[in-house]
């Protein structure tokens, strides 16, 4: 949003003139008031000296009609022979040193009385009429002036009145017209004097009423022109309200915008700040990923600390700390998210967790060069990953099933059947050994407890693993493989807990659930077979040696169907192990045995002739080196027994038992003490490699190793069906094992369910 | 443009080199850390591909030892770990760039160009 700040300003100037102005003509003003009143004053002063002036003038026309009156008085009184009135004589001599001392104040400057009889100075007058017209009033006064000269308070002679008198008579009235004329004239220059000075006075008046009208026309000019800038003032205001007004409407149109997208996206968005708070706008969506309300301020680290396991925690810390890291290049950084599809952990109220995956991208945002903040967008991915893990299990179950639907087609069914059904009664019986509550329980004296738990889980797993090498399941085989190697993984641990067991137990479960969709397989297998006779040829002799009575009638001799994968299973070792070895079986006939028997005795067949093809026979090169024939024999043989037994024996031709090579292993796993040992004879040292875990090969391979091969004889014969075992070996050349089974009850062995 | 690829599996070298061995760059290889940095001092390479884990001297300890020598060093680091904290650490470390193994010879491409264009 973009706000105008321009104030509308007008020129300075114009103020500051039109204050100036204002200022001067305040001066102004008080200037001509001042000069009016000292005009006034002037005036009035003036105008009062020239009346004085005027009156006394004036009074020299007054003083020669008194002086002729009295001078008349006089002359009458003598001629009537009366004596003048001294008062009368008095008054004449003082009128005439009025008249003369006023006269020669007006002619030559001086001082007077005025009417009241109060000093007066008197200029003399300058205008040439009034020189002439005072030189004039001299000339005709001075002559009675003469005459009246002599007049005293002594009556003077009455020829001297009467001159004097005739002469008032004749020239008063000239000298006092003449003397109201000066006066006159006085008045006039005064009145002229005086007009001079008003026309100054309304002057000044004028100015003053000027500068008023002027200061009132500056003060109104100011006051407008404020009133103006208020009035732009108030214009522009009015129009960045209007502005903020659009603005705010805008920006509330664009929040709504942003509330609405912020409250539907299906996205965690956010942005966070580079001490990793959260900012207060984000996505409604993303309380519902974090199980979180009010995330504004929050430390995006401090929740992820809560759901992120520890090491994926430090690493995101790590990674938020590049994040705003300018130094570090933004491709770079984004490609090694390290959150794009991550396991979260929320604590499920009703108790344990309850687990997501989250998809977390991240964007920098820059502002002038700095990384202010980061933009994220959140994502539950959970589903997606768990159709894309459903996927995978779905194409590796796929594969499996393919896999062991190829592996089994060449299998006798009967075979496969007995297979099934064995591993399916050891599946049992690892069940058992693993039952969870005795784990959850063990503390660490039960180890040894454990340890024994271990042995027989190994036992079942390669009792398994060995008749599927029988039957050349592979699949089966590879699977027993590596639970195994989990085994071994935990026998070298030397601590165990129930914890450790996790692994085996999932193992467990995934073997029994291979078994399940193996016999699954199997019957579905059974149905096209049936519905195809062509394909029960395809099993061709087995499956009529597998016949006994059958074989007994035809009166040849089949070897019995046990014998049979043995020799298949020996000559597929000994490809694999590039010997040469060859199967002689001599009455040996299991086919009146039960079922349960049979497979036992097969199972320990199948321990002996992976051992024997691992450890006891030669390759080719070394037997010809010995003086033995390149080819090994293996011979099994029927033996005579009780009726209640069956008895038979297993013995190849190859290197034998290696007493030192047992005594020194015994050793190691404790077996034995070192006086013990040396004192040991062979038959005795030969009891231990029944021991479990005993094993005089360095090596583990598919076929034979880690020493559980006659760890499973031994329980087999001695443990589940009460049999015995011996045991003759001729170092260098043969190693021969007996065996003797009770069959007095047709019952399923212990163990066996 | 000088090249240093850095992995201990010769095959890999050999398939880097050929990849991008071109008038453009002039390529030499080294099969551990240890080699690398004495090939490093001597040839001062603008670029190098280092692998993660190798034996002697494991590629993270080597990009610290390259960076101390010459920090405008370009380093991609090409790791078969898919563990994301490998790589995390790695552009913490101060390489630019990141590949995880198998890769096309499209991405190292892309890779070496987006690292020269910085």
């Amino acid at each position: 949003m973009r706000y105008v700040s321009q104030a509308p300003r007008e020129a300075p100037s114009s103020q500051v003139w039109l204050t100036i102005g204002l200022v001067a003509c305040v001066l102004l003003f008080t200037g001509a008031l001042f000069g009016t009143v000292l005009v006034n004053a002037a005036i009035t002063v003036r105008s009062q000296a020239n009346i004085r002036l005027v009156s006394v003038a004036a009074r020299q026309s007054e003083l020669v009609q008194r002086i002729s009156k009295d001078l008349l008085q006089i002359q009458l009184a003598e001629h009537t022979n009366q004596a003048p009135l001294p008062s009368t004589l008095g008054d004449v001599s003082d009128a005439a040193a009025t008249f003369d001392q006023t006269l020669k104040a007006f002619m030559n400057g001086g001082s007077t009385t005025d009417l009241a009889g109060a000093a007066l100075t008197v200029a003399p007058l300058k205008g040439d009429a009034q020189v002439a017209a005072l030189a004039q009033a001299q000339n005709a006064w001075s002559p009675l002036r003469q005459k009246i000269a002599s007049f005293t308070l002594v009556a003077p002679p009455v020829a001297t009145v009467d001159d004097a008198a005739s002469y008032a008579v004749a020239n008063g009235a000239q000298i006092s017209n003449m003397m109201s004329d000066i006066a006159l004239s006085i008045e006039r220059t005064a009145t002229q004097g005086a007009k001079d000075l008003t026309f100054i006075r309304n002057l000044l008046i004028g100015l003053a009423v000027l500068c008023v009208v002027a200061i009132v026309g500056i003060l109104f000019t100011r006051v407008t022109e404020g009133q103006n800038q208020i009035r732009v003032y108030a214009s522009s205001l009015e129009l960045r309200n209007d502005e903020l007004a659009e603005s705010t409407t805008a920006l509330a149109h664009a929040k709504r915008g942003t509330d609405l997208i912020m409250e539907t996206v299906r996205q965690g968005l956010l942005l966070i700040r580079p001490d990793y708070r959260i900012e207060a706008q984000y996505s409604r969506e993303l309380e519902e990923i974090f199980r979180m309300k009010d995330l504004a301020g929050h430390n995006l680290l401090n929740i992820l600390q809560r759901i992120l396991t520890e090491r994926m925690y430090n690493t995101s810390r790590d990674y938020l700390g590049l994040l705003f890291d300018a130094k570090k290049k933004e491709r770079a950084v984004l490609r090694v998210n390290p959150l794009d599809e991550v396991e979260v952990n929320f604590p499920n109220p009703e108790g344990g967790f309850i687990s997501k995956y989250l998809g977390f991208s991240f964007r920098r945002i820059v502002q002038s060069g700095e990384i202010t903040r980061v933009f994220i967008a959140v994502t539950d991915v959970t589903g997606r990953v768990q159709l894309e893990r459903q996927l995978r299990e779905s194409e590796h179950k796929k594969e499996r099933q393919f896999e062991l639907l190829l592996g089994i087609l060449h299998v006798d069914p009967r075979m496969l059947d007995e297979f099934i059904a064995g591993a399916q009664t050891r599946t049992r019986e690892m069940n058992d050994a693993l039952k969870a509550q005795d784990f959850a329980a063990a503390s660490a004296g039960q180890i040894e407890k454990l340890r024994q738990r271990l042995d027989i889980v190994f036992r079942c797993v390669h009792n398994i693993k060995g008749n599927a090498a029988l039957l050349n399941l592979e699949y089966f085989q590879k699977t027993c493989d590596t639970f195994e190697q989990k085994i071994v993984e935990l026998r070298n641990r030397p601590i165990l807990g129930g914890d450790d067991f996790l692994s085996i137990v999932i193992a467990e479960s995934d073997l029994r659930a291979d078994i399940a969709e193996l016999q699954d397989l199997r019957e579905k297998l059974t149905g096209i077979q049936r519905v195809s006779p062509g394909a029960i040829s395809a099993f061709g002799a087995h499956v009529r040696a597998a016949d006994g009575a059958g074989a007994r009638e035809s009166g040849a001799r089949m070897p019995d169907e046990v014998v049979v994968a043995i020799r298949a299973l020996a000559q597929s070792l000994a490809i694999k192990l590039e010997k040469d070895v060859r199967v002689v079986d001599d009455g040996f006939d299991t086919r009146a045995l039960g079922p349960e028997m049979r497979r036992a005795v097969r199972d320990v067949l199948v321990q002996l002739t992976r051992n024997s093809l691992a450890h006891g026979v030669e390759t080719a090169q070394l037997r010809e080196t010995a003086g033995k024939p390149a080819q090994a024999t293996i011979l099994i043989r029927g033996l005579a027994s009780a009726p209640n037994a069956f008895a038979f024996s297993f013995r190849d031709d190859g290197r034998g038992l290696d007493p030192a090579a047992i005594r020194k292993r015994a050793l190691e796993l404790g077996l034995l003490a070192g006086d013990e040992a040396v004192k040991a004879d062979e038959s005795q040292v030969a009891r231990y490699i029944f021991a479990p875990g005993f094993t005089t090969s360095n090596g583990a391979t598919t076929d034979a190793g880690r020493g559980v091969g006659m760890d499973v004889v031994k329980h087999v014969i001695v443990d589940e069906w009460g049999g015995e075992i011996g045991v003759s070996s001729d170092p260098g050349q043969y190693c021969e094992f007996t065996f003797s089974l009770p069959i007095a009850t047709t019952a399923a062995p212990a163990g066996v369910a | 443009m000088k090249l240093l690829i850095v992995d201990d599996s010769n095959v890999i070298r050999r398939a880097i080199a050929r990849e991008i061995g071109s008038s453009r760059y002039e390529i030499r290889s080294a099969g551990n850390g240890t080699e690398a940095l004495a090939v490093f001092d001597e040839f001062a390479p603008e670029i190098v591909t280092m692998d993660i884990t190798m034996p002697e001297l494991d590629g993270l300890s080597c990009v610290d030892a390259i960076l101390n020598r010459r920090p405008d060093t370009k380093i991609l680091v090409i790791s078969a770990l898919a563990d994301k904290a490998t790589a995390v650490e790695a552009i913490k470390r101060g390489a630019q760039g990141f590949l995880l193994k198998p890769f096309t010879a499209e991405m190292l491409h892309t890779e070496l160009a987006e690292l020269l264009a910085e």
